[in-house]
Parts: structure tokens; sequence; C-alpha cells
């Protein structure tokens, strides 16, 4: 998978649907990703979330399951 | 998610991105994972207790010690997972003599999270919140760990201690909105 891969069906979504849209999946259907920083996401993250730096993913694609969708933030 | 967490009006978890996820490597089988999570919920009960008795209201008190009995409740649960799984004839005693308590739920050690509130809570709004930020961190923890776990019957258990904490905590949102009284 490529890094531009990732983003060929994006859609951004408001916060009440992005909630509406975890509540609809069972966990461990989709990857709920952040891409912040460390401090940052021990400032607050949404439960469950996976953390990988905007600066890494290039190089940890290979993290995210192809098959599943992703939600960012 | 346009906004960003900024924009978020769920559950936050404020756990550390390393905070109790070193329990678990991701090859362990479903009963080692159920000893675990009851240790982590052993470890719950004991610090709501350690809070019910130093609360300095009455209301946080008894808001606590039911904390402490629903912990009670889910190593209930997580016994009877065990038994399930393994169908072993194990006694709960010799099931217990085996589980080790490190931390409670969500991975901090309980003198851990003592450290960050030196004064005693004082009201019911204040140990409902306090709770719920343990709780979300639990949740966090146990979708974390299933994430990080190999083995598909480990991740069902873990994704069942998510589902647990989920339904504890919407209890928890209905008693911080005034929807059911703690006593």
């Amino acid at each position: 998978m490529k890094f531009l891969d990732l983003f060929s069906h994006v859609k951004a979504m408001s916060s009440d649907e992005a909630r509406k849209w975890l509540e609809e999946r069972p966990d461990g259907s989709y990857t709920l990703l952040d891409v912040r920083e460390p401090e940052e996401y021990e400032g607050g993250h949404i439960p469950g979330a996976t953390l990988i730096r905007l600066s890494e993913l290039p190089d940890r694609l290979s993290e995210i399951d192809p098959q599943k969708p992703v939600l960012t933030y | 998610m346009a906004g960003g967490i900024d924009a978020w009006n769920g559950l936050v978890s404020r756990a550390e991105v390393d905070q109790g996820i070193y329990l678990v490597e991701g090859g362990e089988a479903p009963e080692e994972v159920i000893s675990l999570a009851y240790g982590l919920e052993e470890g719950a009960h004991r610090f709501y207790r350690c809070l019910s008795g130093q609360s300095a209201g009455s209301e946080a008190r008894d808001l606590f010690e039911k904390l402490a009995k629903a912990e009670i409740q889910h190593k209930e649960k997580l016994w009877d997972q065990y038994k399930a799984v393994t169908g072993s004839p194990a006694t709960r005693e010799s099931f217990e003599s085996g589980i080790v308590v490190k931390t409670m739920e969500g991975g901090k050690a309980a003198d851990q999270v003592l450290a960050q509130y030196p004064d005693w809570i004082h009201d019911a709004r204040e140990a409902l919140q306090l709770a719920m930020s343990l709780e979300t961190d639990a949740l966090d923890l146990y979708l974390r760990m299933a994430q990080k776990s190999q083995n598909e019957e480990t991740k069902a258990v873990f994704y069942d201690l998510a589902d647990e904490e989920k339904t504890h905590l919407r209890q928890l949102g209905k008693f911080l909105r005034g929807e059911l009284s703690p006593g």
C-alpha cells in the first residue's frame, strides 16, 4: 500500500457523524488512527485510538489493515 | 474527523502511549488475559475501597463503595469466562492464587493515581468524574490490548471486557446527569 492510497477514499465527517460511525461498528472492525504527537495523544485521545505520528505514517503503513476502514483525526 | 480531537464531544482517555500495554505481548491465550483482567479488576476494587474509606463526603463514600462492588461483579463474570474457556475443574482459590495485582484496570498503579489527587474527594460529582476518567482509561487499555493480540479468541475476550467498561461508563454518565441515584 502506498502512502497516497491511504487517502484515496477520504470523506470528512463531523465529530457527531464520527461518533455515530464508531457506535454503529463493532470494535475491531475499523482502525481509529490518531496522527498527532505522543504528548498530544496523552493529553487526550479517543479510547482505542492507535497513535502513528503523521511524519511516520509512510513508513508504518504496514501496521494499518488495508481491509478495514480507517477513521483518522 | 473534521476539527480533530478538539471537536470531539465523546469519551476521552488521557492514558499514556505505553500505559498498561506492556502487560501483554500479543501472543497470550484467552485464559491468560482473563487472569490478567481479573487482576486489573481486583486492583480497581481495592482502589475504590481505599477511596471510599478516605472520602470526606458520605455521597462520595457511598458511590465509591458501589463502584467497588461493581468491580466484584466484573470479577465474577471473568471467573465464569475462565471456567468456560479452560473447561478446568480448578477451584476459585487456586485460580486467585495465581493472580498478580500490579495495577488497576487502565494500567496505572493505585498510588500513581492517588498522587495526582492529593486532596480527598469531597462530593459525588468529583467522585464520579474520577471514576469516569479511570474507567475510560480501562476501556482504552482493553481496546488497545485487543489490537495488539494475535489470537482471535483473546481479541474477543478483550472486546468483551471493553463492552463491560462501556456499560459501566454509561451508568456512571447517568449518575453524573442525575438520572440515577448512587445510593
